[in-house]
């Protein structure tokens, strides 16, 4: 499960190579990679020094806000999406003395989240429907005022797009485009076949096209 | 191995739904096709221009920023459920390092001390011919024309004898026929088995003044009689 090996293109590590390739104009997909080289060292060399909790605030101060977005949009309610949130860095403090070193401590997290994230929406507990706009407006809001108002309303766009998927369609569309992982490791960690993961986002995107081209973006 | 299945939390699958139209259709192939291989045609230049922007909005969703507190309560928590730190000597470093310089310790004593030889070693070289293997007793029958070698080690002052079953002795060390050592070291004796009979091999330690000559049987008598200690192998069958 821990297996940081890639064989569609998207290796985990390669998050400079989108920029690149926009210039270039080529249709090489674009997934970006979470992952911190310097934060994943820091926690493996705390680890070893047995310094757990050190290696847990590492890990939380890199990879928090990446989860936290996932966790949001994919349970669509902030409390729900914050237990989850804080869940994953717990369950990632007791178990990261059986972290084997398969994948990338990030690729592991991911799962992790996956996990708790599909236990809390099989729970169906906390989910509020009325609360989503108040979610999706947030999400969409620029970071800082400098963003330019086309991007703004891109971004609002998409999140309301992202809300009209499915939960599965969301997070899979999310691990593989937001997270960066591999069809191979998103397989692994949903549990089915790579090739059904990539055939999958494959439509995804198409119905996202649409549903953006629907909301007056992407012309 | 293939992966574990988990239930889909939602009945959505676009895997095998019906693809809406014709261009639909060609979009999803090509970004299919285009996993596999990044300069695979698309549709159309602005269409890839459009998945683009959207792969690369979906790259950059922006982060929610989580209240200022949370990692102190994640910290928190991760504390108390941490279990109690192991004593000194339950460490298992601390375990790992004395079962290392216990193997360490046992591997200097085999090399100090190594397991002492035996005190008594018969074999039975085959036939006349040198440089044939010498066979450990037990192993094989003897015949005759085979060869009974037999080295002794003995502590203290010992007789080494090679006795057949008619009482004639036809081996002794040291100073007796078949015998190929020198006082002080071990004792080899090299007899040939020439008659079908059984061979009897014994090695006397602690008897003084042993007679060269007489039979077997006065042989015993006498180291019985000395209280020496008699080290006897299974008697060796010629055929």
């Amino acid at each position: 499960m821990e297996d940081g090996s890639s064989t569609d293109g998207a290796t985990i590590g390669s998050d400079e190579l989108p920029r690149a390739e926009i210039q270039r104009g080529s249709t090489r997909p674009r997934a970006r990679s979470c992952v911190d080289p310097v934060a994943e060292q820091a926690t493996l060399g705390a680890l070893r020094a047995g310094r757990r909790h050190e290696a847990l605030k590492i890990l939380m101060t890199a990879y928090s806000g990446a989860i936290t977005a996932f966790t949001i949009r994919t349970l669509r309610n902030r409390e729900a999406a914050k237990d989850v949130h804080q869940l994953v860095f717990l369950e990632a403090f007791q178990g990261i003395h059986k972290f084997e070193q398969r994948s990338s401590l990030w690729r592991w997290l991911c799962g992790i989240a996956y996990h708790r994230c599909l236990d809390e929406l099989k729970r169906g507990r906390r989910m509020s429907v009325a609360g989503d706009f108040d979610v999706w407006d947030e999400l969409a809001a620029p970071p800082d005022s400098m963003m330019e108002g086309d991007r703004v309303a891109k971004r609002r766009a998409l999140e309301k797009c992202l809300s009209v998927l499915s939960n599965a369609m969301r997070m899979q569309v999310m691990m593989r485009c937001f997270f960066g992982l591999s069809f191979v490791e998103i397989g692994e960690t949903i549990g089915e076949p790579h090739g059904t993961v990539q055939v999958r986002v494959s439509r995804i995107l198409p119905r996202l096209q649409r549903c953006l081209l629907g909301e007056g973006i992407a012309r | 191995m293939s992966p574990r299945r988990r239930p889909s939390p939602d009945e959505d699958d676009l895997v095998d739904a019906p693809l809406l139209e014709d261009a639909e259709r060609a979009e999803a192939a090509w970004l299919l096709a285009r996993d596999k291989d990044p300069d695979a045609a698309p549709p159309s230049a602005e269409i890839a221009r459009r998945y683009a922007e959207i792969e690369d909005l979906l790259a950059n969703l922006s982060p929610h920023v989580a209240h200022q507190d949370w990692q102190d309560e994640v910290s928190r928590v991760a504390t108390a459920a941490a279990p109690p730190a192991l004593p000194w000597w339950n460490h298992p470093a601390f375990r790992w390092a004395c079962g290392g310089g216990l193997v360490a310790a046992a591997a200097l004593l085999l090399v100090l001390y190594p397991r002492p030889r035996d005190e008594l070693e018969v074999a039975i070289r085959t036939g006349h011919k040198t440089g044939d293997d010498d066979r450990p007793r037990g192993d094989a029958k003897a015949f005759v024309g085979d060869h009974l070698v037999i080295t002794a080690r003995p502590k203290a002052s010992g007789d080494l004898r090679v006795y057949r079953a008619d009482g004639k002795l036809v081996g002794r060390c040291p100073d007796g026929p078949g015998c190929r050592s020198h006082p002080g070291d071990d004792y080899t004796i090299d007899v040939m088995l020439d008659a079908p009979l059984q061979y009897r091999v014994f090695l006397v330690i602690g008897m003084a003044n042993a007679s060269a000559t007489g039979t077997m049987d006065v042989y015993l008598d006498a180291a019985r009689a000395a209280h020496a200690r008699v080290v006897s192998p299974p008697p060796i069958d010629v055929e």
